[in-house]
């Protein structure tokens, strides 16, 4: 056999704690071993690799042993950029899906609308996830109201329009069904 | 077997690397960052490496005007990477601000995976100029096996993870709902036009295992055939333009990459081959 052949069995042999403590991660390292064998067999990739400089040869080890170590260990904020990639990775045990709306109403008492991403796109994405905890969470009420009274802010900010307060609905609605429970979580004055 | 990116030309490297220090300029010049300082401080906590950090150096580095020069460094320095002779440095400071940037961004609730593989692309040529140059260019081949990498680790966990049962029950469905029924930065919702017809499930749910394989055979791209790199790319833009349009997520980063790296025939790419008798 091939160094590289001998390189995977070793690698599969040394995860074996894997496959009795975790045995979706050495589940996932049998399909990596899989997918990857046949580049690794690959005589050009080969030659690709050996004729590297050291210093490659090292800092592609490295790179490699980061992204799976981040992957396998689940982890997301303290190893970043070397993370875990589960989008959409796990059975979803809920049919409730949960969404909420932001509302300003203006000086003249009309209700707006309110996208949250659109004032804050370079973290759209985790606004919408945090601003969905929050909603759920009896702690962090205090902080969602700091949260949407600085959305408030800044929609006066950029769009002009005077705020009196700002609001925050949550809705629940059954899959595949149109009706929907809503529920006013807070209400925060703009001053 | 072929293996793609095996000898790739200069300028095909250096054009690679200078798209990729131009969509941090785009984001440095068209991501209003500063904005985050008006939201509660005790919202963002930082990810690594800003998290190794002090606290208070923490919260100085999402103040307004902090933010502001970060975006003015990173701006700044991704244009100097591409003024002959700057390369070095420039692409330090871009690597180091393009770091902190999203450090600061992905500590707000959710890591996003939209940008991870443009910034490990950028620690990979970042390393490239700071060390003696090979006899040839690694840098697409190494940024092609990171991006594709990234793809497979996503099937293995969904296999790993979800196994059979992710792909039967209702879960996909479920998450379409719930990125298309909330406000989201895009909001196209062709997502409803499923979630709300459910004779649609079965097929989405089918499209949802066979990207899954093709994810998870990502790697055989580099050295299978052209017309299977091809099949794959077009495969793959698909998958992210449906992404867009039914759960409102973007991956232009990744589009542009899986473009540059795998769509481009290998006239433009590689050097005019003098063969080494290695077939493979």
């Amino acid at each position: 056999m091939r160094p590289m052949t001998w390189l995977l069995l070793l690698g599969l042999l040394a995860s074996t704690p894997l496959a009795v403590f975790d045995p979706p991660a050495f589940l996932q390292l049998v399909l990596l071993a899989a997918v990857f064998y046949p580049l690794v067999r690959n005589k050009r990739f080969q030659q690709f690799l050996q004729q590297l400089p050291r210093h490659y040869q090292f800092g592609l080890i490295v790179l490699f042993v980061l992204l799976l170590a981040g992957h396998l260990t689940r982890s997301k904020q303290r190893t970043f950029p070397f993370v875990v990639w589960p989008m959409y990775g796990f059975v979803v045990q809920t049919n409730l899906v949960q969404s909420y709306t932001v509302i300003g109403i203006t000086t003249e008492g009309t209700f707006i609308e309110i996208n949250p991403n659109h004032l804050y796109p370079s973290v759209y994405r985790g606004l919408v996830i945090r601003l969905k905890w929050m909603c759920l969470s009896e702690e962090e009420q205090p902080l969602l109201r700091q949260t949407i009274r600085a959305i408030g802010n800044e929609y006066q900010k950029q769009t002009g329009i005077s705020l009196r307060e700002v609001r925050i609905y949550y809705h629940w609605r059954p899959l595949g069904s149109e009706e929907q429970t809503t529920e006013l979580i807070a209400v925060e004055p703009i001053p | 077997m072929t293996l793609l990116h095996a000898n790739p030309s200069t300028s095909y490297t250096t054009s690679l690397r200078a798209l990729i220090f131009l969509m941090w300029l785009l984001k440095f010049c068209l991501d209003p960052i500063q904005q985050m300082a008006t939201l509660p401080q005790e919202l963002i906590v930082p990810t690594a490496p800003v998290s190794w950090l002090p606290r208070g150096v923490q919260l100085l580095l999402l103040t307004e005007p902090a933010l502001i020069t970060l975006r003015l460094v990173g701006a700044v320095s991704a244009i100097l990477t591409l003024v002959p002779g700057q390369i070095r440095w420039a692409s330090l400071v871009c690597c180091t601000s393009a770091t902190i940037y999203q450090s600061l961004i992905k500590g707000l609730g959710h890591v996003n995976h939209a940008e991870i593989c443009l910034l490990l692309s950028t620690l990979v040529y970042t390393f490239s100029v700071w060390t003696p140059r090979p006899k040839v260019h690694p840098e697409p081949l190494i940024l092609t096996l990171i991006l594709l990498t990234t793809y497979v680790l996503t099937a293995t966990y969904r296999l790993g993870h979800g196994n059979w049962r992710v792909f039967v029950s209702d879960s996909i469905i479920f998450w379409l709902a719930d990125n298309c029924y909330q406000r989201n930065y895009y909001n196209f919702n062709w997502g409803e036009w499923v979630v709300d017809h459910q004779w649609k499930w079965i097929p989405m749910k089918i499209g949802f295992f066979l990207v899954t394989l093709l994810e998870l055979t990502s790697p055989l791209v580099i050295i299978l055939s052209v017309r299977y790199r091809v099949i794959y790319l077009f495969s793959m833009l698909g998958f992210h333009l449906a992404v867009l349009m039914t759960m409102n997520l973007l991956f232009w980063e990744n589009m542009l990459l899986l473009g540059a790296l795998l769509g481009l025939p290998e006239k433009w790419t590689e050097q005019p081959s003098v063969d080494s008798g290695a077939s493979g």
